[in-house]
């Protein structure tokens, strides 16, 4: 059996409609329209104990949304989920002790205690062993770089240093099940990796089951065994890191700047053109692995008066706009300004 | 048995931790913390120079001595301060909800009523230990014997009557704090709500005061539970029956208000919105 099951999860927000101009606005005061705003539109997908997934969309893709409803915090509108074999809802205290959340944006600690003060009481809520919350902690410090931020208050934390904090309190409890919505975002580099490797090493020394939501496709390379793709609430594919980046993403980006206007002489073999802004910049696809960026990269250097090159990989957005469009997005023709 | 010591030894442990929460919160503006006792200290001051103003011109008027209405300005005064009762629960409510760092708050294996109210309680406790002691202290220096409890056991009940009114003046709160995830605004709902509070629970004008209507409405409602109560009993005035029958007011609301705290929440968390992504 998996250890998180959705079957037709959906969640509908009703918001109240403003009306547009002075006199509507008043009016709307006293009889309120609403209109509700389907976020989650029956969703269905099993996780299986250990699997770290990629759960991703574009922006209100109603990811966060489903995050919450799988955490107990929101109330399903339809459809049923089971996290560890519990009722989110009816059984959201006994889950609460299972599961490890975190939103990146928004921290699940208190503002004004020093770190280890809200460590010791999230210790006391969860009623952690003396011995293993030791051991835990110790852990934890030493992965996420804590110990030089465990006497200040969260309220004095950058994002980086907070998102840590919040990724060991997630922790402390040894939960089974976590649920990380966009983790590294506003992450530098560095920070970034780490908590990726804090990830990768946590799984592997805890067997906890991971769901994930990002916009950082290296993240999901990185980490993911296995993706989720929604848009507007509904599921549009689930499979395999490669399976996805084959069939959606296949291509790497390359974007040169020459030095001089070279319009219509440019040939590129194994690439395809996306953008021409004009006759100094040009951007190509080229397709993932092989050496074609490299081929690509150094043809364009022996043959062009390059100024300037830079090599990308498609955003998360690239991809679900992929898949909505259900282009194939195989490169064809020879790329040519 | 050994399940039911497991339980309280939990308990103690969390009310521990929500008690070194609450002195880090008290302590966590260096500011903040000397302006909380200086705040005490003037409504103090000011509570006694009223009382005592109002005593002499119409001594007639005051069903207790001088230096009782003194007592019960004082007393009064602090323990209103302790509670801070005007950013209780409902703005703590109101706040996480309007953040949307209410999630944390429900992630938490505790149900959402209790751990607000362990939050609180330690935060109050935090503050009688950190102003309301040293603020009582400095007027039993300045006033005298004027500030003590008209004897023991008047003292004992009503530090009782105190803790009962702390439970109601928390699920009143909640219960405010509630109609904020329904409307997600506040500020209406809580002046009305101060408004009441201010007028009916006697912490500013006691309830000996009010034209018999008004008294008649404020002996019904809760809220005299929350400082007229506890007080009255502090300064001697309600004793015997008639106190019996206040205390028994007090628990049967506490009960009322238990009650009604767990039902709307029940209703409410299914509505709950968290603001933000
Ligand atoms: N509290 C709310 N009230 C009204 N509508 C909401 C609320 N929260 C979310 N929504 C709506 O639900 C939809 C899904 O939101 P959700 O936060 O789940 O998106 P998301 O996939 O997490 O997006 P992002 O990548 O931007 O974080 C959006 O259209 C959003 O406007
Ligand atoms: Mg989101």
């Amino acid at each position: 059996m998996a250890l998180i099951e959705v079957r037709e999860l959906s969640k509908a927000f009703r918001v109240r409609r403003p009306g547009s101009g002075a006199r509507a606005k008043v009016a709307r005061m006293f009889h309120p329209a609403y209109e509700t705003r389907q976020a989650v539109d029956g969703v269905s997908f099993d996780i299986d104990g250990g699997e770290i997934v990629g759960y991703l969309g574009a922006n209100g893709a109603g990811k966060s949304t489903t995050v919450k409803c799988l955490a107990g915090i929101l109330v399903p509108d339809g459809g049923t989920v089971r996290v560890a074999g519990l009722d989110p809802v009816r059984e959201r205290i006994r889950l609460a002790r299972r599961i490890g959340v975190v939103f990146g944006q928004k921290t699940a600690l208190w503002w004004d205690l020093p770190v280890a003060e809200t460590f010791t009481l999230l210790r006391a809520i969860y009623e952690v062993p003396p011995d293993r919350y030791r051991t835990t902690l110790d852990t934890l410090t030493e992965l996420l770089g804590l110990a030089d931020l465990l006497h200040i208050p969260v309220r004095q934390l950058s994002l980086g240093q907070r998102v840590r904090a919040d990724l060991a309190a997630a922790f402390l409890h040894g939960p089974d099940v976590l649920f990380l919505d966009e983790p590294t975002i506003g992450l530098d580099a560095m920070v970034k990796s780490n908590v990726r490797r804090f990830i990768k090493d946590i799984r592997t020394a805890s067997g906890v089951t991971v769901l994930l939501t990002t916009h950082d496709l290296a993240d999901l390379e990185q980490l993911c065994d296995r993706l989720v793709i929604i848009d507007r609430g509904r599921v549009l594919f689930a499979g395999s890191v490669e399976e996805t980046l084959h069939r959606f993403a296949p291509y790497v980006r390359v974007m040169v700047e020459f030095a001089e206007d070279i319009a219509g002489s440019v040939r590129v073999p194994q690439a395809r053109a996306t953008a021409t802004a004009d006759g100094r910049h040009l951007t190509l696809e080229v397709p993932r692995g092989d050496g074609a960026a490299a081929a690509v990269t150094s043809y364009l250097l022996d043959r062009f008066p390059v100024r300037d090159l830079r090599l990308t990989d498609p955003s998360i957005e690239d991809v679900v706009r992929v898949l909505y469009e259900g282009a194939s997005g195989a490169p064809d023709e020879p790329a040519h300004v | 048995m050994s399940s039911a010591t497991a339980t309280v030894g939990r308990q103690v442990t969390l009310m521990r931790a929500f008690l070194r929460y609450g002195i880090e919160q008290q302590t966590a503006y260096r500011a903040a913390y000397w302006a909380h006792l200086w705040n005490t200290a003037v409504k103090v001051f000011a509570f006694v120079v009223v009382w005592r103003t109002l005593y002499a011109v119409a001594p007639d008027q005051f069903p207790v001595s001088r230096s009782q209405m003194v007592a019960y300005g004082v007393v009064a005064a602090i323990t209103s301060e302790v509670l801070d009762w005007w950013k209780g629960p409902h703005y703590y409510i109101a706040y996480r909800v309007q953040l949307g760092t209410i999630t944390g708050d429900l992630l938490r294996p505790i149900s959402f009523p209790f751990q607000l109210f362990a939050i609180w309680t330690g935060e109050s406790a935090a503050a009688l230990l950190l102003v309301g002691v040293p603020a009582f202290g400095g007027a039993a220096v300045v006033l005298g014997g004027a500030v003590a409890p008209a004897g023991v056991l008047a003292g004992l009940l009503a530090v009782l009557s105190f803790v009962v009114s702390f439970a109601m003046l928390f699920c009143c709160s909640f219960l405010v704090g509630l109609v904020v995830l329904k409307t997600l605004n506040l500020l209406g709902v809580m002046h009305l709500y101060h408004g009441v509070l201010t007028l009916l629970s006697g912490f500013w004008i006691p309830l000996w005061f009010f034209p018999a209507p008004l008294r008649l409405l404020a002996d019904v409602l809760p809220f005299r539970g929350i400082f007229f109560t506890p007080l009255s009993i502090y300064v001697g005035e309600l004793t015997g029956t008639r106190l019996e029958l206040a205390l028994l007011h007090q628990v049967v609301w506490l009960g009322l208000l238990i009650l009604a705290v767990r039902w709307a929440w029940a209703v409410m968390r299914r509505r709950l919105v968290v603001q933000g992504g």
